[in-house]
C-alpha cells in the first residue's frame, strides 16, 4: 500500500461555509453528518473528515480519477487516530491538529508523520526536492503518473521509497514511506 | 444559454477558488480544476454547489463525479440545462 497524507489549512478554510447542510450532503454519508454535528468543534471535525477521504484516496491510487468523496467513509474520530472504510477496507489514520493545519496520513512513515513546510512564495519543486534531502537518495525526481500520484524516479528507474504530498495555500505536506 | 455564456459564469464561480498561483488566462476545455487551476480538493464540492445556486440547476453525484476539467464542468451544465 502506498502512503497517504492530507493537509488542511484551517484559515484559508474558514475562508469558506464549510459546514452548511447542502455542502455535508454532498460529502458526507448520514453518518459522518451526525459526527460532526456532535463533535466538541465541528469545523475542525469537518476538515479532518474531508483530509481523512483524500488521504486513503491517495494511498489506493484509484488508475482512473474521479471526485467520489461518499466512496470513502469515516466511521470513528478518536484522540489518537481516525478509522475510515473504503471498498469494504478498513484504514487506520494518524492525524495531527496544530493552530494553523491539520494534517492526516496513513502508512509507514520516515519520523512517523509527514515532513511539513511552509513554501509560499518560494519555489515550489525546489522546497520538495530540498524537503527530501537526506531521506532519498541524491538525483531522484519526483514525476506524477496520470492518475496525479507523485512517484520518485532515478536513472536507475522508480525508487523502493514512495511518497504522497499535500499542499494548501502556502503550507506542504510530504509523507515518504519509511521502507 | 450558449456554451460561452455558460464559460463565461462558470469562470466566475471559479475565480475564488483559485490556488495559489493560479490564473485564468488561457483555460481551455482540457483545464484540469484541481491540477491546473490548483483547486482545492475540499473546495471542488463549493465550485459544485455554486453552480447548482447560479444555474439554478441540480448536480447529482454522478454527475459531480466527471466533473474534473473545465470543458467537463461546461458539459454537465449544458446537460442538466437542456
Amino acid at each position: 500500500m502506498n502512503p497517504g497524507c492530507d493537509l488542511i489549512n484551517l484559515k484559508a478554510h474558514a475562508k469558506f461555509d464549510t459546514l452548511s447542510e447542502r455542502r455535508k450532503r454532498k460529502l458526507y454519508s448520514r453518518q459522518e453528518c451526525t459526527l460532526i454535528s456532535n463533535a466538541g468543534d465541528p469545523f475542525v471535525t469537518e476538515a479532518l473528515m474531508w483530509a481523512s477521504k483524500e488521504t486513503v484516496y491517495k494511498a489506493t491510487r484509484p488508475t482512473f480519477r474521479k471526485f467520489a468523496p461518499k466512496d470513502f467513509e469515516v466511521i470513528r474520530i478518536t484522540e489518537k487516530r481516525i478509522e475510515a472504510v473504503h471498498q469494504g477496507n478498513l484504514f487506520l489514520l494518524k492525524y495531527e491538529i496544530l493552530s494553523d493545519y491539520l494534517v492526516v496520513w496513513y502508512g509507514n512513515l520516515v519520523r512517523e508523520k509527514p515532513i511539513v513546510v511552509r513554501w509560499s512564495g518560494r519555489d515550489y519543486v525546489k522546497v520538495l526536492q530540498d524537503s527530501l534531502e537526506g531521506y532519498v537518495q541524491e538525483g531522484l525526481k519526483i514525476v506524477k503518473e496520470s492518475s496525479g500520484a507523485p512517484l520518485l524516479i532515478g536513472n536507475k528507474g522508480m525508487s523502493t521509497k514512495k511518497l504522497s504530498i499535500s499542499h494548501h495555500e502556502g503550507l506542504l505536506a510530504i509523507a515518504l514511506s519509511a521502507g | 444559454m450558449t456554451r460561452t455564456e455558460i464559460e463565461s459564469k462558470l469562470l466566475e464561480i471559479i475565480s475564488p477558488y483559485l490556488g495559489e498561483g493560479a490564473s485564468l488566462d488561457g483555460v481551455s476545455a482540457e483545464t484540469d480544476l484541481l491540477r491546473d487551476l490548483k483547486i482545492n480538493s475540499a473546495h471542488l464540492v463549493d465550485v459544485i454547489l455554486d453552480a447548482e445556486e447560479v444555474f439554478d440547476i441540480e448536480i447529482d453525484d454522478e454527475s459531480a463525479e466527471k466533473m474534473l476539467t473545465v470543458g467537463n464542468a461546461i458539459d454537465i451544465i449544458e446537460q442538466k440545462l437542456a
